[in-house]
């Protein structure tokens, strides 16, 4: 009688030890991954979105001279593509700054 | 050709070693010089690093160690356990480009990153990699990526070109940032140098400045060619699911 109900503390004390194991684990994880996250982790999401917003206006403005130039159309063209290219480098920024927000 | 004192002299091209094959200019020039030191430097120091492959590291293998854990793990952040087998660009590229900027800060060197042809060349790698990867992944719907399911069709021909520019302009974005980036700290650090030289004795503020600026541009040269890993990475990681 005895021996079994030490054999039950024992085996509810041992529960006890993995679940607080298993939470100081779980916290450390978090901390570690926190702590990672937090060190470089928003410099390349920033730097991606400032180029970003530059480099998109310069590719349309170079697709409408482009085509300007084979098609004989002097300025339409590049208005229209460097406004596209405006709209693409806020819509491509606005993306990315969305997927950093999960982060 | 830039004056002898100009801050953009530091970024003129010379032939040092004068070579023709058929009609093709493949002279030695101080660029091309400063990459084969890069390659050497980054052999020697990886092989002489792990050598000793001791359970305790000493200075050296930990600091090879770290780099490869770092980009390890990012490459794993972001690829997932598929991309693993890419960790060998990413890391080369990063170890290629940190090297070049670091080697770049040593006076009287010269930064093979501040050249945006030599950027474009890496960042164009990439984006072509990139585009076959997705190509030879999801066949025809990787084209799916310049229509988003679930857009009403009425809209289409304003996304499509505005998601077109938007691929296209990846490895312009990429190879404009590395190389303004190193570009504009050289240029700063030599006219704050000018400034020591034209204010005499008063000359002290902008000197320490410089040093600021110095530890600064480390910081920088560190901090672009990681941003350039971990772009890659996100790149690579578009072709594998192009829906998000």
């Amino acid at each position: 009688m005895s021996n079994q109900k030490k054999v039950d503390d024992l085996e509810n004390s041992l529960k006890g030890l993995s679940k607080k194991l298993d939470n100081i684990k779980a916290h450390n994880i978090n901390e570690e991954y926190n702590h990672k996250s937090k060190q470089f982790s928003g410099f390349p999401y920033a730097f991606k979105i400032v180029s970003e917003l530059f480099a998109n206006i310069l590719v349309g403005g170079a697709i409408g001279w482009t085509l300007d130039y084979f098609f004989n159309t002097k300025p339409t063209l590049l208005i229209i593509f460097l406004i596209i290219g405006f709209i693409s480098g806020i819509y491509t920024s606005y993306k990315s700054s969305k997927k950093f927000a999960k982060y | 050709m830039t004056e002898k004192h100009s801050p953009l002299d530091q970024f003129t091209i010379h032939r040092i070693f004068e070579m023709k094959i058929g009609g093709i200019d493949i002279s030695l020039t101080n660029s091309s010089l400063m990459m084969i030191a890069v390659l050497i430097i980054l052999n020697a120091f990886l092989i002489y690093a792990t050598k000793k492959k001791s359970i305790v590291p000493g200075r050296l293998q930990s600091l090879a160690e770290m780099s490869y854990e770092m980009i390890y793990n990012t490459t794993k952040d972001n690829l997932g356990n598929d991309g693993k087998r890419f960790f060998p660009l990413v890391y080369t590229l990063f170890m290629f480009i940190l090297l070049c900027n670091m080697l770049g800060l040593i006076p009287y060197s010269f930064t093979v990153t501040s050249h945006i042809i030599i950027t474009f060349a890496l960042a164009f790698g990439v984006f072509l990699l990139a585009t076959i990867l997705g190509f030879v992944m999801h066949g025809h719907k990787y084209l799916r990526l310049f229509l988003p399911k679930g857009v009403p069709i009425f809209l289409a021909p304003l996304l499509v070109p505005i998601e077109i520019v938007s691929y296209i302009s990846r490895p312009i974005s990429l190879a404009v940032r590395l190389a303004a980036n190193m570009m504009a700290g050289h240029t700063m650090i030599k006219v704050f140098a000018g400034f020591v030289v034209a204010l005499g004795i008063f000359g002290i503020a902008p000197f320490l400045f410089i040093v600021l600026l110095y530890i600064l541009e480390t910081l920088i040269a560190f901090l672009q060619a990681y941003v350039f890993a971990v772009l890659t990475c996100l790149y690579l990681s578009d072709s594998f699911h192009p829906e998000h």
